[in-house]
C-alpha cells in the first residue's frame, strides 16, 4: 500500500517540503481565503483518521460524521462552560477514541457489511441525535463556541492557521511513523485477509479495535478543532453528506497511502468553492466522482503519482545486505538436530458423516524435511488445517515440543512455533515485499502500540533491527532485489518465496508448506527447493504437501502417504515411494512411471 | 389500537421496501443502499408524468418502469464493473455514490422544496373496520404488499425453469454458471424486479412522506433495517415480518418519546438485531417456505 520504491531521502525531503509549504501557506494566505485554508487543514486531519480506519484497517465505518460531531460537541459543551480550550480539544479527542472503541465492540460482533449497515444508520440518525438532546443545544445548537487561545491571547488570523497547520503536520508525522512501522504492515495484513493473518499470529479483532480507536481519536481531534474554528455548532453541521465527501476524499487521494488524505482534503474543500458549478449540481458531481474513482481508479491519485516517481534502486541498499547475519537479530530457537518436534497422535477428523482423517499419527523432526504424499482428496489439506488450528480435530492430540496444542486457534498455534503457508500465497498484494515480510516480524515481537507511535529513539532502534531482520531474510532466500516491488506484480514463484519468508520471520519450530510449487515453472520450482533446503538446514521441521515427485525428491528425506484419510505408509522417501500400496494409491497402478507433469490442483479446503 | 393499525400500515410500506431490497440481496448478494433513491425517482417520475397530463394508469406503469430502469443502471454502473471485488464491499461506496448523484439530479430538476405527491384516486380518507378506522392508503399498501409477495414467490417458484435458475444463482453463482445458467441475465432480472418493487413503495408512500429528493436516505435505510430484522438476504415472509415489526416499533416509540426519536429508535432496533441476532429474528428456513 505504501510504495517503498521511492528512496528514503526523497521521501524525507517530501515530508519536510510539505511541512514548510503548509506553514508558508498558513502565514502567507490572505484574509479572503483564510477560512478555506483552515477548513482544508482540519479536514485533512479528519481524513487521516478515516484513512487509518478504512484505508489501512479495511473497516467500513460510515459514522464519520458522528465521530467528528462528538469531538466537536464535546469541545463546544465543555468550553462554553468555562473549560480551557486545549483541555477541551484533548477531551474531544478522547471522546472520539472512546466512540471509535465503542464501535469496535459492535465490529467484534458484526463485521463487514453488518458494520457498514449499522454505521450508515448511525450516520443518518446523527443530526437527530444532536437535535434531540438539550446538552448539544437542541435545534439551536451551540452559539459562541470559544476559539483556541494561548494564555489570554485568542488565536486568530494567520497565527491560528499556523497552529492548525502545525497540528496537522504533527498528526501526519505520527501516523506516518506508525503506519510505516511493522504495526502498519500488520494492520494492512489483517485488513487484506483476516483468516491468513490469524495464521501469522495476528489477532484480527485486536487490529480492528486498534484501527477504529486510533482513527476515532484523530477524527475526534479534528472535530474539536472544527468546533473551535467555526464558533458555531448546529445539529445540521454533521450531515451524512459529509461521510460521502470524506470517503471520496480518502479514495480519490489513495486509500491506504500516506499522502492520499492531503490530496483528498484539498479536493473536497477547495473544489466546491472554486468550481463554477451551481450548488444544486454539486451533489451530482460528488456522487459521480465517488462512483468513478471506486470503479475506475480505486487506488487513487497517489498510486498514479507513484508511477511517475523516479525509482533509484530496486534492490536493498548494499550496507543493509552486508551486515545481514543469516538469522537477523531475532532470537533463534535452538533445535537439537533430529529430535521430534511435532508429535501427532491418532488424529481423526469427521465432517458431517464423512471421516476425512482416520487415526493419523505422524512425527516431524527438527532440521528434517518430510513430505506428505497423497492423491487429490486424500485429506492432506484437512490435515494441515487441523494441525494449524483452522479446523478442530474430532479426536487425537497434537504436541509441539511436548506442549499440547490440539484445537488451539491459529494465533496460539503460531505463537507456539507452528507456522503454515497456503497453497495460493495469501499476501497483501497492494503492499511491497518488504512490508509483507515486516508484518511477520510484528507478530513475534508485538511492540507496544503507544511506544511505536512515538518517534522515540528506543523504538527507532527496534525499527532498524526489524528492518535489518527482514532484509537479511529476503537476502538469504534470494529475493533481496525484490524488496521494493509490489507483491501484486510478482510471479507466482516469487510470491510463494515471499510467503515462506514471512512465515520464517517467526523463527518457527515447524513449518507446514501446503503445495508450495503448485503452478510453478521448473526454474521456479528449483529455486523453491533451494529455499526449502535452506530452511531445513536452519533446524526447522518442515512438512511439504506436494504432488510433484521430482520436487519432493529434491527436498524431502522422510515421507508419509495418505490415502482416503488413512496413513498407508511412512518411512524414508525412497521406502515410501517404493511401497507397492503407495504406488497403487498415488500413481494409479503399481507399474506406473513417476509422473513429472503437474496434476490438477486439489480444491482448497479451508 | 389505532397506533397498532398505523404501525402495521407504515409497516406494510417498510415491508415493500424490504422485499425489493431482499430480492436483489438474495440473488446477487449485494445490499442495494439505493432502494430509497429508486423509490424517490419513481415518485418524481409519477409526479412529472401526471403533471404532463398523462393518464394515471399509464403514468403509474411508466413510473414502475423507471424504477426498474433505475435499478438496472445502479447495477450496470456501480456494481457490475467491480467484478471480483464483492468481498471487500467497495460496491457499497459506488452504490452510495450513484444514489447521491441521483438525489442531486432530482434536487436540481425539482428543487429541494417538499412537494405534495400525486395521490392515487380512491385512497383518500379512511374506512371503518370493526370499529377501528383504517386509512385507505394503508389498505392499498397491504394489498400491494400481498400481491408483491405472491409475485416474488411465483418468480422464485420451483415449477418453472427461471425460478429454479434464480434459486441456483442465489445458492452458488459459480456452480450455476458452470451448469449453464446465465447468471448475468438473472442478476439483472433481480435488480429490475427489486427496482420495480421499490418503485411501488415509492409511489404509494410518497403521499405519506411528502415528496422530496432527500426522502431516499430515510426510506432506503428503513428498507435495509426491515430486511436485516427479518433476516438479511432472505425473501418470502422474512422482509414482510421485518417491515411490520419495524413499523409497529416505530409508531409505538413515536407515541412514547415523540417524533424526533423515530430515526434513533430505528437505529437502536438495527443495532440490537445486528448484535444479538445477526441472522435475523425469524427462525432459520422459515422465510423460504411459502
Amino acid at each position: 500500500m505504501i510504495a517503498m520504491d521511492v528512496s528514503p531521502a526523497l521521501r524525507a525531503a517530501g515530508v519536510t517540503a510539505t511541512g514548510i509549504a503548509l506553514l508558508a501557506g498558513a502565514l502567507a494566505i490572505g484574509p479572503k481565503h483564510a477560512g478555506l485554508y483552515g477548513l482544508f487543514v482540519i479536514t485533512w486531519i479528519g481524513l487521516m483518521g478515516l484513512n487509518i480506519v478504512f484505508g489501512h484497517g479495511g473497516q467500513f465505518n460510515l459514522a464519520q460524521n458522528t465521530l467528528y460531531g462528538i469531538g466537536a460537541f464535546a469541545y463546544g459543551v465543555l468550553t462554553t462552560r468555562g473549560m480551557n480550550p486545549w483541555l477541551g480539544v484533548a477531551i474531544g479527542t478522547a471522546f472520539g477514541a472512546f466512540s471509535g472503541a465503542a464501535m469496535t465492540f459492535v465490529a467484534g460482533r458484526v463485521r463487514g457489511l453488518g458494520l457498514a449497515i449499522l454505521t450508515l444508520g448511525i450516520a443518518l440518525a446523527t443530526p437527530d441525535l444532536f437535535s434531540a438532546t438539550s446538552l448539544t443545544g437542541g435545534f439551536n445548537g451551540i452559539v459562541g463556541v470559544p476559539p483556541l487561545s494561548v494564555g489570554d491571547k485568542v488565536l486568530a488570523g494567520n497565527g491560528l492557521l499556523v497552529v492548525l497547520a502545525a497540528l496537522a503536520f504533527l498528526v501526519l508525522l505520527l501516523t506516518r511513523y506508525w503506519l510505516t512501522s511493522s504495526w502498519g504492515s500488520a494492520l494492512r495484513t489483517v485488513a487484506a485477509d483476516p483468516e491468513a493473518a490469524a495464521g501469522m499470529g495476528l489477532n484480527p479483532s485486536r487490529y480492528r479495535t486498534l484501527a477504529l480507536t486510533l482513527g476515532g481519536a484523530i477524527i475526534g481531534f479534528a472535530g474539536a478543532l472544527y468546533g473551535a474554528y467555526q464558533g458555531y455548532l448546529g445539529y445540521l453541521s454533521f450531515p451524512v453528506t459529509m461521510v460521502i465527501l470524506w470517503y471520496l476524499g480518502v479514495i480519490l487521494g489513495g486509500a491506504g497511502t500516506i499522502w492520499g488524505p492531503l490530496i483528498g482534503a484539498g479536493v473536497i474543500t477547495v473544489v466546491p468553492e472554486t468550481l463554477p458549478v451551481s450548488d444544486d449540481l454539486q451533489p451530482v458531481l460528488w456522487g459521480a466522482l465517488l462512483v468513478a474513482f471506486v470503479v475506475l481508479a480505486p487506488r487513487g491519485v497517489v498510486a498514479g503519482l507513484h508511477r511517475l516517481m523516479p525509482r533509484p534502486s530496486r534492490s536493498l541498499p548494499l550496507a543493509e545486505t552486508a551486515v545481514a547475519a543469516p538469522s537477523g537479530d531475532l532470537p533463534e530457537r535452538g533445535r537439537p538436530g533430529g529430535g521430534v518436534v511435532l508429535d501427532v497422535e491418532a488424529m481423526t477428523k469427521r465432517i458431517g458423516g464423512l471421516e476425512i482423517l482416520r487415526d493419523v499419527s505422524l512425527q516431524l523432526r527438527a532440521g528434517t524435511v518430510t513430505a506428505l504424499l497423497g492423491a487429490n482428496g486424500a485429506g492432506k489439506s484437512t490435515l494441515v488445517n487441523c494441525l494449524s488450528g483452522y479446523l478442530p480435530p474430532t479426536s487425537g492430540t497434537v504436541r509441539l515440543d511436548g506442549i499440547d496444542i490440539t484445537g488451539a486457534p491459529p494465533t496460539k498455534v503460531y505463537r507456539h512455533g507452528l507456522v503454515r503457508t497456503f497453497q495460493h500465497p495469501r499476501l497483501v498484494t497492494q503492499s511491497t515485499v518488504f512490508e509483507n515480510v515486516l508484518a511477520g516480524v510484528h507478530a513475534v515481537e508485538r511492540p507496544n502500540a503507544l511506544l511505536s507511535a512515538l518517534p522515540a529513539i528506543v523504538t527507532r532502534k527496534t525499527r532498524r533491527r526489524q528492518d535489518r531482520a527482514v532484509s537479511a531474510m529476503l537476502t538469504e532466500l534470494g529475493i533481496g532485489h525484490l524488496a521494493g516491488e509490489r507483491v501484486g506484480d510478482l510471479s507466482a514463484g516469487n510470491r510463494q518465496v515471499v510467503s515462506i519468508a514471512r512465515s520464517l520471520m517467526a523463527n518457527p519450530a515447524v513449518l507446514l508448506l501446503d503445495e508450495p510449487v503448485a503452478g510453478l515453472s521448473l526454474e521456479e520450482m528449483r529455486r523453491a527447493a533451494e529455499t526449502i533446503n535452506i530452511i531445513g538446514s536452519r533446524g526447522v521441521a518442515v512438512l511439504v504437501i506436494e504432488h510433484r515427485l521430482d520436487f519432493v525428491r529434491s527436498v524431502a528425506e522422510d515421507a508419509y502417504c495418505l490415502d482416503s484419510g488413512l496413513l498407508i505408509a511412512h518411512g524414508t522417501l525412497d521406502q515410501v515411494l517404493g511401497d507397492p500400496e503407495v504406488r497403487k494409491a498415488f500413481l494409479g497402478t503399481a507399474e506406473a512411471k513417476v509422473p513429472t507433469s503437474e496434476p490438477v490442483d486439489e480444491p482448497r479446503s479451508r | 389500537m389505532n397506533s397498532l393499525v398505523a404501525g402495521l400500515g407504515v409497516g406494510c410500506m417498510y415491508a415493500l421496501l424490504a422485499l425489493g431490497f431482499a430480492v436483489i440481496a438474495h440473488v446477487t448478494g449485494i445490499a442495494n443502499f439505493a432502494q430509497g433513491t429508486i423509490a424517490m425517482v419513481a415518485a418524481y417520475a409519477l409526479f412529472s408524468l401526471a403533471d404532463a397530463g398523462l393518464a394515471l394508469p399509464l403514468a403509474v406503469i411508466l413510473a414502475l418502469l423507471s424504477g426498474a430502469v433505475c435499478a438496472a443502471l445502479v447495477h450496470l454502473i456501480a456494481v457490475k464493473p467491480l467484478r471480483g471485488e464483492h468481498e471487500s464491499f467497495t460496491w457499497l461506496l459506488s452504490i452510495v455514490g450513484v444514489s447521491f448523484a441521483l438525489e442531486g439530479l432530482a434536487g436540481f430538476a425539482y428543487g429541494y422544496d417538499e412537494r405534495v405527491a400525486v395521490r392515487l384516486p380512491g385512497v383518500k380518507g379512511s374506512v371503518d373496520m370493526a370499529g377501528v378506522s383504517v386509512e385507505r392508503l394503508y389498505l392499498l399498501m397491504a394489498v400491494l404488499l400481498v400481491v408483491a409477495v405472491i409475485l416474488v414467490e411465483l418468480l422464485f417458484a420451483r415449477w418453472h425453469a427461471t425460478g429454479r435458475a434464480l434459486r441456483a444463482v442465489a445458492a452458488d453463482p459459480t456452480s450455476a454458471e458452470l451448469a449453464g445458467v446465465r447468471s448475468a441475465r438473472l442478476k439483472m432480472a433481480a435488480w429490475c424486479a427489486g427496482g420495480a418493487i421499490a418503485a411501488v413503495a415509492g409511489i404509494v408512500s410518497a403521499p405519506m412522506l411528502v415528496l422530496s429528493p432527500n426522502m431516499g436516505h430515510t426510506v432506503g435505510l428503513l428498507a435495509v433495517i426491515a430486511a436485516v430484522v427479518g433476516g438479511m438476504g432472505r425473501i418470502g415472509l422474512a422482509p414482510v415480518i421485518g417491515g411490520l415489526l419495524l413499523g409497529v416499533t416505530q409508531i409505538s416509540a413515536q407515541s412514547a418519546f415523540g417524533g424526533e426519536w423515530t430515526q434513533i429508535v430505528s437505529v437502536v432496533v438495527l443495532s440490537g438485531v445486528l448484535i444479538l441476532r445477526p441472522q435475523g429474528l425469524l427462525p432459520e428456513r422459515h422465510g423460504r417456505a411459502a
